[in-house]
Protein backbone atom coordinates (compact mmCIF):
# COMPACT_ATOMS: atom_id res chain seq x y z
CA UNK A 1 0.00 0.00 0.00
CA UNK A 2 1.80 3.64 -1.01
CA UNK A 3 0.02 4.86 2.10
CA UNK A 4 2.66 2.46 4.38
CA UNK A 5 5.14 4.64 6.36
CA UNK A 6 6.70 1.70 8.44
CA UNK A 7 6.34 -1.69 9.10
CA UNK A 8 7.57 -3.38 12.72
CA UNK A 9 7.50 -7.15 13.50
CA UNK A 10 8.93 -9.14 16.54
CA UNK A 11 8.94 -12.57 17.53
CA UNK A 12 7.60 -13.29 20.95
CA UNK A 13 8.19 -15.99 23.53
CA UNK A 14 6.10 -17.23 25.91
CA UNK A 15 6.92 -17.34 29.29
CA UNK A 16 9.78 -14.75 28.68
CA UNK A 17 8.29 -12.25 31.50
CA UNK A 18 12.28 -10.66 31.57
CA UNK A 19 11.74 -9.28 28.05
CA UNK A 20 8.28 -8.94 28.35
CA UNK A 21 7.63 -5.23 27.00
CA UNK A 22 10.59 -4.86 25.49
CA UNK A 23 8.85 -5.31 21.71
CA UNK A 24 6.33 -2.46 22.67
CA UNK A 25 9.72 -0.44 23.80
CA UNK A 26 11.11 -0.99 20.67
CA UNK A 27 7.76 -0.43 18.57
CA UNK A 28 7.41 2.81 20.39
CA UNK A 29 10.70 4.57 19.98
CA UNK A 30 10.30 3.65 15.96
CA UNK A 31 6.90 4.91 15.72
CA UNK A 32 7.99 8.28 17.66
CA UNK A 33 10.85 8.83 15.18
CA UNK A 34 8.73 8.02 12.66
CA UNK A 35 5.99 10.46 12.82
CA UNK A 36 8.46 13.27 14.59
CA UNK A 37 10.63 12.98 11.25
CA UNK A 38 7.36 12.12 8.76
CA UNK A 39 6.25 15.29 6.26
CA UNK A 40 2.51 14.42 7.50
CA UNK A 41 3.73 15.49 11.00
CA UNK A 42 0.33 17.26 12.85
CA UNK A 43 0.89 18.49 15.74
CA UNK A 44 3.78 17.04 18.33
CA UNK A 45 0.40 16.53 21.33
CA UNK A 46 -1.67 14.67 19.14
CA UNK A 47 0.99 12.35 17.67
CA UNK A 48 2.10 11.34 21.00
CA UNK A 49 -1.05 10.41 21.47
CA UNK A 50 -1.68 7.98 19.22
CA UNK A 51 1.39 6.58 20.10
CA UNK A 52 0.53 6.37 23.66
CA UNK A 53 -3.11 4.76 22.86
CA UNK A 54 -0.96 2.21 20.47
CA UNK A 55 2.29 1.27 23.02
CA UNK A 56 -0.68 0.52 25.79
CA UNK A 57 -3.08 -1.64 23.23
CA UNK A 58 0.48 -3.61 22.18
CA UNK A 59 1.70 -3.71 25.67
CA UNK A 60 -1.52 -5.80 26.19
CA UNK A 61 -0.98 -7.99 23.26
CA UNK A 62 2.47 -8.85 24.37
CA UNK A 63 1.35 -9.47 27.94
CA UNK A 64 -1.51 -11.80 26.61
CA UNK A 65 1.56 -13.75 24.46
CA UNK A 66 3.85 -13.93 27.04
CA UNK A 67 1.47 -15.70 29.34
CA UNK A 68 -1.04 -17.44 27.64
CA UNK A 69 0.96 -18.74 24.43
CA UNK A 70 3.92 -20.99 23.71
CA UNK A 71 4.92 -18.24 20.88
CA UNK A 72 3.45 -15.59 18.63
CA UNK A 73 4.49 -12.07 17.06
CA UNK A 74 3.12 -8.76 17.27
CA UNK A 75 3.29 -7.07 13.96
CA UNK A 76 2.95 -3.08 13.53
CA UNK A 77 2.22 -1.06 10.40
CA UNK A 78 2.28 2.64 10.50
CA UNK A 79 0.06 4.40 7.50
CA UNK A 80 -0.67 7.78 6.51
CA UNK A 81 -3.98 7.89 8.74
CA UNK A 82 -3.22 4.96 11.04
CA UNK A 83 -1.62 2.82 13.51
CA UNK A 84 -2.60 -1.15 12.62
CA UNK A 85 -1.34 -3.49 15.47
CA UNK A 86 -1.83 -7.56 14.79
CA UNK A 87 -0.74 -10.11 17.73
CA UNK A 88 -0.79 -13.76 16.49
CA UNK A 89 0.39 -16.46 18.42
CA UNK A 90 0.39 -20.42 18.48
CA UNK A 91 -1.22 -20.74 22.20
CA UNK A 92 -4.01 -22.35 24.05
CA UNK A 93 -6.91 -19.84 22.33
CA UNK A 94 -9.56 -18.50 24.01
CA UNK A 95 -12.08 -20.73 25.22
CA UNK A 96 -15.23 -18.28 25.38
CA UNK A 97 -14.37 -14.85 23.50
CA UNK A 98 -16.87 -13.15 25.60
CA UNK A 99 -15.91 -13.84 29.16
CA UNK A 100 -11.98 -13.13 27.67
CA UNK A 101 -14.00 -9.84 27.33
CA UNK A 102 -15.30 -9.34 30.69
CA UNK A 103 -13.29 -7.12 33.03
CA UNK A 104 -11.12 -8.85 35.71
CA UNK A 105 -11.97 -12.82 33.96
CA UNK A 106 -8.46 -13.75 33.53
CA UNK A 107 -6.97 -17.24 33.18
CA UNK A 108 -3.24 -15.88 33.93
CA UNK A 109 -0.51 -18.13 35.72
CA UNK A 110 0.64 -17.54 39.48
CA UNK A 111 3.73 -16.35 38.21
CA UNK A 112 2.19 -13.78 35.72
CA UNK A 113 0.40 -12.49 38.85
CA UNK A 114 3.44 -12.21 40.90
CA UNK A 115 4.97 -9.43 37.90
CA UNK A 116 1.92 -7.27 38.54
CA UNK A 117 -0.09 -9.09 35.17
CA UNK A 118 -3.10 -11.07 34.52
CA UNK A 119 -5.57 -8.74 36.33
CA UNK A 120 -7.90 -9.26 33.33
CA UNK A 121 -8.07 -6.12 31.70
CA UNK A 122 -5.91 -6.51 28.88
CA UNK A 123 -8.20 -7.28 25.92
CA UNK A 124 -11.12 -5.18 27.38
CA UNK A 125 -8.68 -2.24 27.77
CA UNK A 126 -7.38 -2.59 23.93
CA UNK A 127 -10.98 -2.66 23.13
CA UNK A 128 -11.41 0.42 24.95
CA UNK A 129 -8.74 2.26 23.77
CA UNK A 130 -8.36 1.46 19.70
CA UNK A 131 -10.35 2.62 17.14
CA UNK A 132 -11.12 -0.44 15.65
CA UNK A 133 -10.80 -3.97 17.38
CA UNK A 134 -11.10 -7.31 15.84
CA UNK A 135 -10.13 -10.84 18.27
CA UNK A 136 -10.55 -14.50 16.88
CA UNK A 137 -9.61 -17.39 18.02
CA UNK A 138 -9.41 -21.20 17.78
CA UNK A 139 -9.26 -22.99 20.90
CA UNK A 140 -6.39 -25.20 21.00
CA UNK A 141 -4.35 -23.63 17.99
CA UNK A 142 -3.93 -19.78 18.79
CA UNK A 143 -5.50 -16.35 18.80
CA UNK A 144 -5.67 -13.61 16.22
CA UNK A 145 -5.84 -10.17 17.64
CA UNK A 146 -5.81 -6.74 15.29
CA UNK A 147 -6.66 -3.35 16.59
CA UNK A 148 -6.17 0.24 14.78
CA UNK A 149 -5.69 3.41 16.45
CA UNK A 150 -6.85 6.47 14.21
CA UNK A 151 -4.95 9.61 13.52
CA UNK A 152 -7.15 12.20 13.58
CA UNK A 153 -5.57 15.00 11.80
CA UNK A 154 -7.35 17.36 9.25
CA UNK A 155 -6.03 16.83 6.50
CA UNK A 156 -8.83 15.40 4.95
CA UNK A 157 -11.15 18.57 4.49
CA UNK A 158 -13.22 19.52 7.35
CA UNK A 159 -12.81 19.28 10.79
CA UNK A 160 -13.32 16.27 12.96
CA UNK A 161 -14.74 16.87 16.65
CA UNK A 162 -15.39 15.38 19.82
CA UNK A 163 -18.93 14.57 20.48
CA UNK A 164 -18.53 16.38 24.10
CA UNK A 165 -17.67 19.50 22.10
CA UNK A 166 -20.53 18.96 19.82
CA UNK A 167 -22.99 18.98 22.44
CA UNK A 168 -20.78 21.86 24.23
CA UNK A 169 -21.45 23.60 21.30
CA UNK A 170 -24.71 23.39 20.17
CA UNK A 171 -26.13 23.74 23.83
CA UNK A 172 -27.85 20.19 23.50
CA UNK A 173 -29.78 18.48 26.39
CA UNK A 174 -28.43 14.90 26.91
CA UNK A 175 -31.27 12.64 27.38
CA UNK A 176 -29.30 9.25 27.59
CA UNK A 177 -27.02 7.67 30.66
CA UNK A 178 -23.36 8.09 28.65
CA UNK A 179 -19.92 6.54 29.22
CA UNK A 180 -17.13 8.36 29.31
CA UNK A 181 -15.80 6.85 26.20
CA UNK A 182 -18.68 7.90 23.72
CA UNK A 183 -18.29 11.36 24.58
CA UNK A 184 -14.80 11.01 23.31
CA UNK A 185 -16.00 9.96 19.95
CA UNK A 186 -15.52 11.64 16.83
CA UNK A 187 -17.33 12.76 14.44
CA UNK A 188 -16.96 14.92 11.18
CA UNK A 189 -20.19 14.43 9.31
CA UNK A 190 -23.91 14.90 10.15
CA UNK A 191 -26.98 13.57 7.83
CA UNK A 192 -30.23 15.17 8.39
CA UNK A 193 -33.54 13.76 7.59
CA UNK A 194 -36.71 11.77 8.97
CA UNK A 195 -37.46 9.24 6.82
CA UNK A 196 -35.38 5.99 8.45
CA UNK A 197 -35.67 4.12 5.25
CA UNK A 198 -33.57 7.16 3.77
CA UNK A 199 -30.96 6.99 6.69
CA UNK A 200 -30.56 3.05 6.38
CA UNK A 201 -29.86 3.39 2.37
CA UNK A 202 -27.87 6.68 2.10
CA UNK A 203 -26.31 7.53 5.36
CA UNK A 204 -23.00 7.39 5.93
CA UNK A 205 -21.95 5.19 8.80
CA UNK A 206 -20.60 6.85 11.72
CA UNK A 207 -22.38 9.76 11.06
CA UNK A 208 -24.46 12.49 13.05
CA UNK A 209 -27.62 12.40 12.68
CA UNK A 210 -30.29 14.72 13.26
CA UNK A 211 -33.96 14.14 12.99
CA UNK A 212 -37.67 15.01 14.57
CA UNK A 213 -38.40 11.77 15.35
CA UNK A 214 -37.77 9.99 18.44
CA UNK A 215 -39.38 6.47 18.32
CA UNK A 216 -37.81 3.22 18.79
CA UNK A 217 -37.08 2.90 14.97
CA UNK A 218 -34.57 5.47 14.97
CA UNK A 219 -32.13 3.74 17.32
CA UNK A 220 -32.41 0.58 15.62
CA UNK A 221 -31.28 2.30 12.42
CA UNK A 222 -28.42 4.12 14.66
CA UNK A 223 -27.10 0.65 15.51
CA UNK A 224 -27.51 -0.52 11.94
CA UNK A 225 -25.49 2.85 10.81
CA UNK A 226 -23.18 2.62 13.92
CA UNK A 227 -24.41 5.87 14.56
CA UNK A 228 -22.91 7.71 17.70
CA UNK A 229 -25.26 10.07 18.77
CA UNK A 230 -28.65 11.33 17.43
CA UNK A 231 -29.74 15.25 17.87
CA UNK A 232 -33.82 14.79 17.91
CA UNK A 233 -34.92 18.31 17.01
CA UNK A 234 -37.75 20.89 18.31
CA UNK A 235 -37.94 20.14 21.70
CA UNK A 236 -39.42 16.21 20.73
CA UNK A 237 -39.15 13.86 23.69
CA UNK A 238 -37.96 9.96 23.22
CA UNK A 239 -40.17 7.78 25.57
CA UNK A 240 -38.34 5.78 28.18
CA UNK A 241 -37.84 2.99 25.91
CA UNK A 242 -36.37 4.59 23.10
CA UNK A 243 -33.63 6.02 25.48
CA UNK A 244 -33.30 2.49 27.08
CA UNK A 245 -32.38 1.23 23.72
CA UNK A 246 -30.15 3.80 22.76
CA UNK A 247 -27.99 3.61 26.30
CA UNK A 248 -27.53 -0.34 25.28
CA UNK A 249 -26.33 0.24 22.56
CA UNK A 250 -23.75 3.13 23.45
CA UNK A 251 -26.14 5.65 21.55
CA UNK A 252 -26.38 9.41 22.22
CA UNK A 253 -29.75 10.61 22.35
CA UNK A 254 -29.59 14.85 22.49
CA UNK A 255 -32.05 17.20 22.73
CA UNK A 256 -32.56 21.06 21.07
CA UNK A 257 -35.29 23.24 20.88
CA UNK A 258 -33.88 24.40 17.55
CA UNK A 259 -35.30 23.12 14.10
CA UNK A 260 -33.60 20.52 11.96
CA UNK A 261 -32.92 23.70 9.51
CA UNK A 262 -30.85 25.53 12.31
CA UNK A 263 -29.20 22.75 13.49
CA UNK A 264 -28.12 21.21 10.71
CA UNK A 265 -26.29 24.96 9.54
CA UNK A 266 -24.96 25.24 12.84
CA UNK A 267 -23.38 21.97 12.64
CA UNK A 268 -22.31 22.22 9.04
CA UNK A 269 -20.21 26.16 10.22
CA UNK A 270 -19.19 23.87 13.35
CA UNK A 271 -17.63 21.01 11.22
CA UNK A 272 -16.23 23.54 8.63
CA UNK A 273 -14.40 25.99 10.78
CA UNK A 274 -10.61 25.95 10.35
CA UNK A 275 -8.19 25.09 12.79
CA UNK B 1 3.63 19.00 43.03
CA UNK B 2 7.70 18.82 42.52
CA UNK B 3 9.43 15.32 42.77
CA UNK B 4 11.55 16.99 45.60
CA UNK B 5 8.50 17.47 47.40
CA UNK B 6 7.77 14.15 47.12
CA UNK B 7 10.78 13.27 48.34
CA UNK B 8 10.60 15.45 51.49
CA UNK B 9 6.88 14.51 52.29
CA UNK B 10 7.83 10.39 52.04
CA UNK B 11 10.76 10.45 53.58
CA UNK B 12 12.22 8.64 49.82
CA UNK B 13 15.68 7.89 48.60
CA UNK B 14 16.58 8.29 45.19
CA UNK B 15 17.25 5.26 43.21
CA UNK B 16 17.74 6.70 39.55
CA UNK B 17 17.84 10.26 38.93
CA UNK B 18 17.78 10.76 35.57
CA UNK B 19 15.03 12.34 34.53
CA UNK B 20 12.63 15.02 34.35
CA UNK B 21 12.86 17.18 37.62
CA UNK B 22 10.99 19.85 36.21
CA UNK B 23 7.69 18.03 36.10
CA UNK B 24 4.53 19.16 37.94
CA UNK B 25 3.25 15.93 39.32
CA UNK B 26 -0.32 16.56 39.24
CA UNK B 27 -2.44 13.05 40.75
CA UNK B 28 -1.27 10.07 42.28
CA UNK B 29 -2.33 6.45 41.86
CA UNK B 30 -1.37 3.51 43.78
CA UNK B 31 -1.24 -0.42 42.27
CA UNK B 32 0.67 -3.36 42.31
CA UNK B 33 -1.54 -5.15 39.36
CA UNK B 34 0.60 -3.59 36.20
CA UNK B 35 -2.78 -4.08 34.26
CA UNK B 36 -5.08 -2.32 36.52
CA UNK B 37 -2.97 0.62 36.01
CA UNK B 38 -2.85 0.20 32.22
CA UNK B 39 -6.60 0.38 32.24
CA UNK B 40 -6.74 3.23 34.00
CA UNK B 41 -4.40 5.55 33.38
CA UNK B 42 -4.82 4.71 29.57
CA UNK B 43 -6.22 8.02 28.78
CA UNK B 44 -4.45 11.41 28.17
CA UNK B 45 -3.88 13.04 31.61
CA UNK B 46 -1.37 15.12 33.43
CA UNK B 47 1.71 13.78 34.62
CA UNK B 48 0.71 10.98 37.56
CA UNK B 49 3.05 9.91 40.23
CA UNK B 50 2.80 5.50 40.57
CA UNK B 51 3.13 4.24 43.74
CA UNK B 52 3.45 0.26 43.79
CA UNK B 53 4.93 -2.55 45.55
CA UNK B 54 6.26 -4.04 42.07
CA UNK B 55 9.75 -4.03 41.73
CA UNK B 56 10.79 -5.89 38.35
CA UNK B 57 11.26 -3.96 35.12
CA UNK B 58 7.97 -4.33 34.10
CA UNK B 59 7.15 -1.05 36.21
CA UNK B 60 9.66 1.22 34.26
CA UNK B 61 8.21 -0.36 31.07
CA UNK B 62 4.62 0.50 31.96
CA UNK B 63 5.58 4.01 33.19
CA UNK B 64 7.29 4.77 30.29
CA UNK B 65 4.27 3.42 27.71
CA UNK B 66 1.96 5.76 30.12
CA UNK B 67 4.35 8.58 30.20
CA UNK B 68 4.56 8.10 34.04
CA UNK B 69 7.70 10.43 34.95
CA UNK B 70 8.25 8.97 38.43
CA UNK B 71 7.89 6.01 40.11
CA UNK B 72 7.59 5.16 43.68
CA UNK B 73 8.59 2.31 45.35
CA UNK B 74 6.84 1.66 48.83
CA UNK B 75 7.44 -0.35 52.03
CA UNK B 76 10.80 -0.14 51.18
CA UNK B 77 11.37 -3.20 48.72
CA UNK B 78 14.64 -3.82 47.57
CA UNK B 79 14.74 -4.08 44.06
CA UNK B 80 16.28 -5.49 41.03
CA UNK B 81 19.40 -3.67 39.42
CA UNK B 82 17.66 -4.12 35.85
CA UNK B 83 14.92 -2.22 37.26
CA UNK B 84 17.10 0.97 38.22
CA UNK B 85 19.19 0.15 34.68
CA UNK B 86 16.22 0.40 32.68
CA UNK B 87 14.47 3.36 34.16
CA UNK B 88 17.95 5.08 33.73
CA UNK B 89 18.02 4.33 30.33
CA UNK B 90 14.27 5.01 30.03
CA UNK B 91 14.43 8.46 32.16
CA UNK B 92 12.12 7.96 34.75
CA UNK B 93 12.77 8.68 38.31
CA UNK B 94 12.43 5.89 40.84
CA UNK B 95 11.97 6.65 44.58
CA UNK B 96 12.17 4.73 47.45
CA UNK B 97 9.88 4.91 50.67
CA UNK B 98 9.88 2.61 53.94
CA UNK B 99 6.32 4.06 54.40
CA UNK B 100 3.40 1.09 53.19
CA UNK B 101 1.28 1.82 50.41
CA UNK B 102 -1.20 3.49 52.51
CA UNK B 103 0.21 6.13 54.82
CA UNK B 104 2.34 7.14 51.41
CA UNK B 105 -1.03 8.39 49.84
CA UNK B 106 -2.23 9.66 52.76
CA UNK B 107 0.73 12.05 53.58
CA UNK B 108 0.97 12.78 49.78
CA UNK B 109 -3.00 13.13 49.76
CA UNK B 110 -2.38 15.53 52.65
CA UNK B 111 0.33 17.26 50.90
CA UNK B 112 -2.15 18.39 48.39
CA UNK B 113 -0.98 15.87 45.37
CA UNK B 114 -4.65 14.64 44.57
CA UNK B 115 -6.19 11.41 43.69
CA UNK B 116 -7.14 11.02 39.96
CA UNK B 117 -10.74 12.48 39.09
CA UNK B 118 -11.62 10.03 36.45
CA UNK B 119 -14.13 7.37 36.53
CA UNK B 120 -13.95 3.95 35.71
CA UNK B 121 -15.47 2.71 33.60
CA UNK B 122 -15.96 -1.25 32.11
Amino acid sequence: MEDTILVLEFPIFGEDFDHLGDATLRIRESLLKALNTSILNGSIGREKEIVRKSGICLYEAEANIVIHAKFGFIKTILYKQKIVSIAKDIGPGINNLILALKPGYSTASEKARMLGFGAGMGLKNIEKISDFFFLTSTFGKGTYLLFEVWRNDNTFGGVKMKIRKLIEELKLEVLTNFKEEDLDKIVEKAYTCDLLSNVLSKAEEETTWITVQSNINVVGVATIKRIPIIIVTESNTPEEETLKKAELNSIIIARTKLSSFEVSGQLYNLLKKQN
Amino acid sequence: MKVEEIIKIVDAEVLQEEGNWDVNIKYGFAADLLSDTLFVISREEEPVLLITGVTNPSVVKTAKILDIPVVLIARGKPIEASTVELAKKENIILLRTKYIVFVTCGLLYEAGLKGAPWKIQY
